[in-house]
C-alpha cells in the first residue's frame, strides 16, 4: 500500500514537471540513439551494474543493447547484457543468504535449496544464446504492437549452474508427471495481473541441456539479469528463462497459466507465419529460435572505400542444431560468398563468421548475411510475419556507401 | 504524512541495503484530454514508454490494448473511463490528429 502511494505521488510530480517542460533532476541519462524505424527515439541510461544501454521502458526496466557491442566479441559482457521484465516488484530487497529455491509437486522428497546447496550440486558451463521472443520487434511491417525492439535484445553468455535435471532427480519425478512449472521472485504491482510463471515438458525438463544459472560470464548473475539464480534454457526463447528462480513445480497436466495459455503463443504454422494483418486460426507456445546471422561490423549508412579490402564480420546463431555455413552478399542478393566461421563455442553459441571484402567501385552497396544451420534450416530472403511481432529471421540487409 | 515519512524512514533502516537501486523514472504521458486519468491508470503498474514507444496506431488497436489491461492484467480500470483512455490514447499518440 506505501509502495502504490509512494509511485502515485511521484509519478504526480514527475507528471507535472512533464507538463510544465521543466527539467527533471537526477537523470541518469547519457545521449540518446534512435533506432531505425518510426518512433524509434531512445534515451541511453546507465543502470546499475551496466553500461548505458538503450531504454525500451523504465518501470518495469527493459534495456536493450545498443548493437554495436555485438561487434565488440562473441560474448556478450555483463554490463551490456539485455534486461526484459514483465512486472515491476523486483526483488531488490532480496536477502541472499535467505534465498531457498523451492522444488516441489509431484516429486517423491521435496527440496528447499540454498545457493550453497544448489553449488554443491555438479556445475556446469554452456555459453548459449539468450534472445527475446519480440527482439526486432520494430521492423515489422506492418508495425505491430508490443516492445519496439531493435536487433539488441539478445546476449551470448558463458552460463554456469547446476543441471536442472540434477535437482529433479535428486528430488524424484513422481510417476505421470507431465510438464514442470517456474517462477521467480518478481511479482505484478496490482494482485490480479497473473504472476509471470513458466512451464516446460517434464522430458526437456529431465533432458540435461538446462541449467539452474548462479553464475554468468564468470560472475554472479547481475541483479537485473536475475540475481541469484535463473533458469537457463539453451536454444529457447528468453521468456523460459525465469529471473530470480525460487520455484520449480512438477504437474501431471498442461499448465494453464497466462503466460502459457494467452501469451508467448506463435500462429500453429509453419515459420510460425501467417499472412500479414491477419488473425490465426489456432496458435501454439513459443519454443526454440529460428536461424539468424548479422553483419556487425558495419552499421547501416557506414561509408568504405573502394578498391581497399576490409573484412567483413558478424554473427550467427540458432536454436541448439549449430552452424553449418554463412554466405555473404554485397550485391543486394545477386551473388553470394561463404563466409569463414570462427571458433564453435557450441552448438548454442553465437558463432563468428568473417569475409574479407574488396568493394570494386563507388556506389551504394546492399550487403547480406544469411546462415544455414546443421539441419539445413535458413533464414527467409522476405520477412516472416506474426501478429506478436515474433521471431523475426529475415536476411538482414546493411546499406553501405562505397567512396571513391 | 509526516509519521509514515518518519515511519518509512525507521522500516527502510530496519532493513539490509537494496541490491541495487533503479535510477529515477522521468518518462511522462504528454498532455491531452484525459492524460491525468491515463497517467491514474495505466502508470500504476509500468512507466509512459509502454505507450510513448508504440508505432503509430488505429483507434482498434488502443481500444484492444486498454480493454487487455483491464481485462487480462488486472488493471483496476473502472468502465466508465475505458472511452476517455481510448480517446486519449489515440489522439495523443494514435493515428487519429490531436485534440
Amino acid at each position: 500500500m506505501i509502495d502504490r502511494r509512494r509511485f502515485l505521488q511521484s509519478a504526480t510530480l514527475a507528471g507535472l514537471g512533464g507538463l510544465a517542460g521543466l527539467a527533471t533532476p537526477g537523470r541518469a541519462q547519457e545521449g540518446s540513439i534512435t533506432l531505425p524505424f518510426e518512433n524509434g527515439e531512445r534515451e541511453l541510461v546507465k543502470y546499475p551494474q551496466k553500461r548505458p544501454l538503450i531504454v525500451l521502458t523504465s518501470r518495469p526496466p527493459q534495456l536493450e543493447t545498443p548493437f554495436s557491442v555485438f561487434n565488440e566479441g562473441v560474448i556478450t559482457p555483463n554490463d551490456a547484457f539485455f534486461v526484459r521484465y514483465h512486472l515491476a516488484n523486483l526483488p531488490l530487497d532480496l536477502d541472499v543468504a535467505a534465498f531457498r529455491l523451492e522444488v516441489k509437486g509431484k516429486v517423491n522428497s521435496p527440496l528447499s535449496l540454498s545457493l550453497d546447496e544448489l553449488k554443491k550440486f555438479e556445475a556446469v558451463e554452456t555459453i548459449a544464446v539468450n534472445q527475446c521472443s519480440g527482439n526486432s520487434r520494430g521492423f515489422f511491417q506492418p508495425r505491430v504492437g508490443g516492445g519496439q525492439l531493435g536487433h539488441g535484445a539478445m546476449g551470448n553468455a558463458k552460463w554456469k549452474g547446476a543441471r536442472l535435471k540434477d535437482v529433479l532427480e535428486k528430488a524424484g519425478v513422481a510417476a505421470g508427471a507431465k510438464q514442470v512449472v517456474f517462477n521467480g521472485l518478481d511479482t505484478p504491482v496490482v494482485p490480479q495481473t497473473p504472476d509471470f510463471i513458466k512451464a516446460l515438458p517434464v522430458d526437456q525438463a529431465l533432458d540435461g541441456e538446462i541449467l539452474l544459472a548462479y553464475e554468468m560470464n564468470g560472475e554472479p548473475l547481475p541483479v537485473l539479469n536475475g540475481y541469484p539464480l535463473r533458469l537457463v534454457v539453451p536454444g529457447y526463447y528468453g521468456t523460459y528463462w525465469v529471473k530470480h528462480l525460487s520455484e520449480i513445480t512438477v504437474v501431471d497436466e498442461t499448465f494453464g497459466g497466462f503466460w502459457m495459455s494467452t501469451a508467448y503463443r506463435i500462429p500453429d504454422t509453419a515459420g510460425a507465419c501467417i499472412e500479414p494483418g491477419t488473425t490465426p486460426k489456432s496458435t501454439t507456445p513459443i519454443t526454440r529460435f529460428n536461424v539468424r546471422s548479422f553483419l556487425t561490423s558495419l552499421r547501416d549508412g557506414a561509408t568504405v572505400k573502394s578498391q581497399r579490402e576490409t573484412v567483413l564480420r558478424g554473427i550467427a546463431f540458432d536454436g541448439g542444431h549449430g552452424i553449418a555455413d554463412v554466405l555473404v552478399s554485397a550485391d543486394a542478393g545477386a551473388s553470394w560468398r561463404a563466409a569463414t566461421l570462427g571458433k564453435d563455442l557450441g552448438k548454442y553459441s553465437f558463432r563468428e563468421w568473417t569475409l574479407p571484402w574488396k568493394p570494386a567501385a563507388k556506389g551504394n552497396v546492399e550487403i547480406k548475411v544469411k546462415a544455414t544451420n546443421r539441419l539445413g534450416e535458413s533464414q527467409p530472403m522476405e520477412p516472416l510475419w506474426n501478429p506478436a511481432g515474433y521471431m523475426r529471421n529475415v536476411v538482414e540487409t546493411t546499406r553501405v556507401q562505397v567512396t571513391a | 504524512m509526516k509519521s509514515l515519512l518518519v515511519f518509512a524512514a525507521l522500516a527502510s533502516a530496519a532493513q539490509a541495503a537494496p541490491l541495487i537501486t533503479l535510477p529515477p523514472e522521468t518518462a511522462t504521458l504528454k498532455p491531452g484530454a484525459g492524460a491525468e486519468v491515463a497517467t491514474g491508470q495505466c502508470l500504476v503498474c509500468h512507466s509512459a514508454q509502454y505507450i510513448s514507444t508504440q508505432p503509430v496506431m488505429p483507434r482498434a488497436f488502443w481500444k484492444a490494448s486498454v480493454e487487455k489491461m483491464q481485462k487480462k492484467y488486472g488493471a483496476p480500470i473502472p468502465d466508465d473511463q475505458v472511452a476517455l483512455l481510448v480517446e486519449y490514447l489515440v489522439h495523443t499518440y494514435g493515428s487519429e490528429k490531436p485534440k
